[in-house]
């Protein structure tokens, strides 16, 4: 993966000058919106569930040393291995030797942002070992050498035109653009990749700490054939993943599917509790659990940013989010992208190489409206722009702005004198224009100083009520 | 991994969490929520179908009423003629055998695969090829039209998922209300190995235009069994 977080500027003005994925993103966030809304709607007691599973995550996350312990026993138990990683690094090396050990040329993947927040795809390629993404959206996107634009639509941004172009250039089809066609070419393409696999690799939406199993959900089928036909199957999964038990699945399964995809239940949830029944012919010989932190347990010592490993994945932030309808998910430079993904990049990057993430949200608060979880993601994006301020990784000019505004802004004086002066000042330039801003206005307009402001509005106001 | 990445990892987790949380959350009454749920319950075993019924449409699977066997065996072929299938595989001997066998009787160039007496490899390919499968599951959901497999309980998992068309019996004592209820039922290991299924596979990755039959079943169809006589 050539992109990086540093580069979000670059990425923007590039995305704003797309209109063709600006307005494809846009309508599909719409569309996802609406159908969310709807089966919301029709679930009477949505905010008692979310008031529940927020409940339910907040005492696994208080706990969590303690799930993890039941989670792997329970594994065990049951015949699962379990392995600890402590950052990416290892966990690639982890997967890279399971894989060396049963032999695998290939590996079939189901759709997990676990193995792309660790770049698995290019370490296994590195290392001699194909892999093969089967969610047709991450398909599309690997063909291309992309990272997904979304987190549940990974091609999101991709016209039938340019699907159908990277299909007939690197499958050795026929151009097609119809969707069902498409559709019908990835299928023959991966059930052949199924069939001979060694080796599957999937995430897993939840770890159940008092059965030891993981739960995967899925609509296309792949993560079913994925973990089912492969002799081996690899989960990796971040430690925040547990619920407690079996009971609490059904609540996280009523909010789960209607976020990331406006359905009431996604087409297969899957249950893995053990390798393959013994003697019954199918199923893996071998079933591996990673558990991944790469940074988890650093967020859940901030007492607020904690919150943020509520997060389920489901993308609801980002259809609703002004600022991703307009520059799409690959401006955000990583695999985790929209308001969720602004707080998570320097989290999980650092404050360096994520200082820009914070700043794309407007804060208008729709992101938290519409999670599950409530997660407060508005909160925490203006900590992280206060983190990134207090390490000294925001811009020079920038710094001496706000310097000079908080220099202004405690004394009334001085503030008044040097709104008044532009102003006044403005009035000089012809035609009503605004003071020049290059690099500002290219795409937004700036108003003239000489504009009633807000003081004079209020004194105005407060003598009419008087 | 060694056994001190595992301890390193447990320590910094301990360590974070001396820190307390500020996660703000409502200390909820739980009795509304279980007001809710209940009021979702259906009095009626009839409003209960009509409803799995209606939740089936909606996901785009079929779903017919089947007196006993022989109508079953009917609902069975005429789903295999629209489908132009020739081949049926069923998990094991059983209920769906015996239909098979019911609907070859009448068309013998029917073939049945009984994937449970197919090996790995064998069986894996056999069913990867375009085919039909006549299955049993373990419990149906209303609210959401879901179909419940446990995997112990049956030969083989793979004719649910590979074929391009399956055919699912349904018996009406297997209907239950919602996932709620399901949990409460199952016996404490049996949902180790469980998947719900609902509808035919889909995607709808190019443009968002919703497709049947993404890698698994393009097709679902559900008879309810009255009679297994």
């Amino acid at each position: 993966m050539d992109k990086t977080p540093k580069k979000i500027k670059k990425y923007v003005r590039q995305a704003l000058a797309d209109m063709a994925v600006r307005t494809a993103v846009a309508n599909a966030a719409e569309t996802s919106v609406t159908s969310r809304d709807k089966i919301a709607e029709g679930i009477p007691y949505w905010e008692l569930v979310r008031q529940k599973v927020r409940s339910i995550k907040k005492d696994v996350l208080e706990h969590l040393d303690e799930y993890l312990i039941e989670f792997e026993s329970n594994c065990q138990a049951n015949g699962i291995e379990v392995h600890w990683a402590r950052d990416g690094a290892a966990a690639r090396e982890i997967v890279g030797k399971i894989a060396r050990d049963c032999g695998a040329s290939m590996v079939v993947k189901s759709k997990s942002l676990t193995t792309e927040e660790i770049g698995l795809n290019d370490y296994l390629s590195e290392n001699g070992v194909e892999p093969i993404e089967t969610d047709l959206g991450e398909c599309i996107v690997q063909l291309l050498g992309q990272i997904p634009s979304h987190l549940v639509a990974p091609a999101l941004h991709l016209s039938r035109q340019d699907i159908g172009r990277v299909f007939e250039d690197k499958l050795g089809v026929e151009y097609t653009e119809d969707p069902a066609e498409l559709t019908e070419i990835a299928r023959v393409h991966l059930r052949r990749k199924f069939l001979s696999a060694r080796m599957g690799i999937s995430g897993a939406n939840f770890g159940i700490a008092s059965s030891g199993c993981i739960c995967v959900v899925e609509n296309e089928c792949n993560a079913r054939l994925s973990v089912s036909l492969p002799k081996v199957h690899v989960a990796v999964m971040g430690i925040e993943k547990l619920i407690p038990d079996m009971a609490a699945l059904p609540y996280f399964l009523k909010l789960l599917p209607a976020s990331a995809t406006g359905q009431k239940a996604s087409s297969y949830v899957n249950i893995i509790g053990s390798s393959g029944r013994a003697g019954s012919g199918e199923g893996p010989s071998e079933v591996h659990v990673v558990l991944l932190d790469n940074g988890r347990s650093r967020i859940l010592g901030d007492a607020q940013l904690r919150e943020t490993l509520m997060c389920m994945r489901c993308g609801a932030c980002l259809n609703v989010c002004p600022v991703y309808r307009q520059i799409g998910g690959h401006a955000y430079g990583w695999v985790y992208m929209g308001p969720i993904g602004s707080a998570l990049i320097p989290q999980y990057l650092g404050e360096d190489e994520g200082r820009y993430a914070p700043s794309l949200s407007s804060l208008c608060c729709a992101c938290r409206e519409i999670c599950p979880m409530e997660i407060n993601i508005p909160r925490h994006l203006l900590k992280l722009r206060n983190n990134v301020v207090r390490a000294k990784k925001s811009g020079f000019f920038e710094r001496m702005a706000m310097k000079l505004w908080a220099f202004a802004a405690a004394r009334p004086l001085v503030y008044r004198f040097v709104t008044w002066f532009p102003g006044k000042f403005q009035m000089l330039l012809p035609g009503k224009r605004a003071f020049p801003a290059p690099g500002y206005m290219g795409r937004r307009a700036i108003g003239r100083f000489d504009s009633k402001g807000f003081a004079k509005r209020f004194r105005r106001m407060e003598r009419k009520n008087d | 991994m060694t056994d001190s990445d595992r301890d390193d990892m447990l320590a910094d987790i301990r360590s974070s969490l001396e820190i307390a949380s500020d996660i703000p959350f409502v200390v909820g009454d739980e009795q509304p929520l279980e007001n809710a749920l209940a009021a979702e319950l259906f009095d009626d075993p009839q409003a209960m179908r009509n409803r799995f019924a209606e939740e089936l449409s909606a996901v785009s699977a079929d779903f017919d009423v089947l007196d006993d066997r022989t109508a079953a065996a009917k609902w069975a072929g005429e789903v295999l003629t629209v489908d132009g299938f020739n081949t049926l595989v069923v998990a094991e001997e059983g209920l769906c055998l015996d239909i098979a066998k019911v609907i070859q009787a009448d068309r013998p160039e029917i073939e049945i695969v009984v994937a449970g007496d197919l090996e790995g490899d064998e069986r894996k390919n056999r069913l990867g090829q375009p085919t039909a499968a006549l299955v049993e599951v373990d419990y149906a959901l209303a609210d959401i039209g879901s179909l419940v497999v446990l995997r112990d309980n049956t030969a083989s998992m793979l004719p649910h998922f590979l074929p391009e068309s399956v055919m699912v019996i349904v018996r009406p004592e297997q209907l239950l209300a919602n996932q709620f209820e399901l949990i409460k039922i199952l016996p404490p290991d049996a949902g180790r190995n469980m998947v719900f299924i609902t509808g035919p596979s889909r995607t709808a990755d190019v443009e968002k235009v919703l497709i049947l039959g993404a890698h698994g079943p393009r097709r679902v169809s559900v008879g309810m069994l009255e009679s297994t006589e």
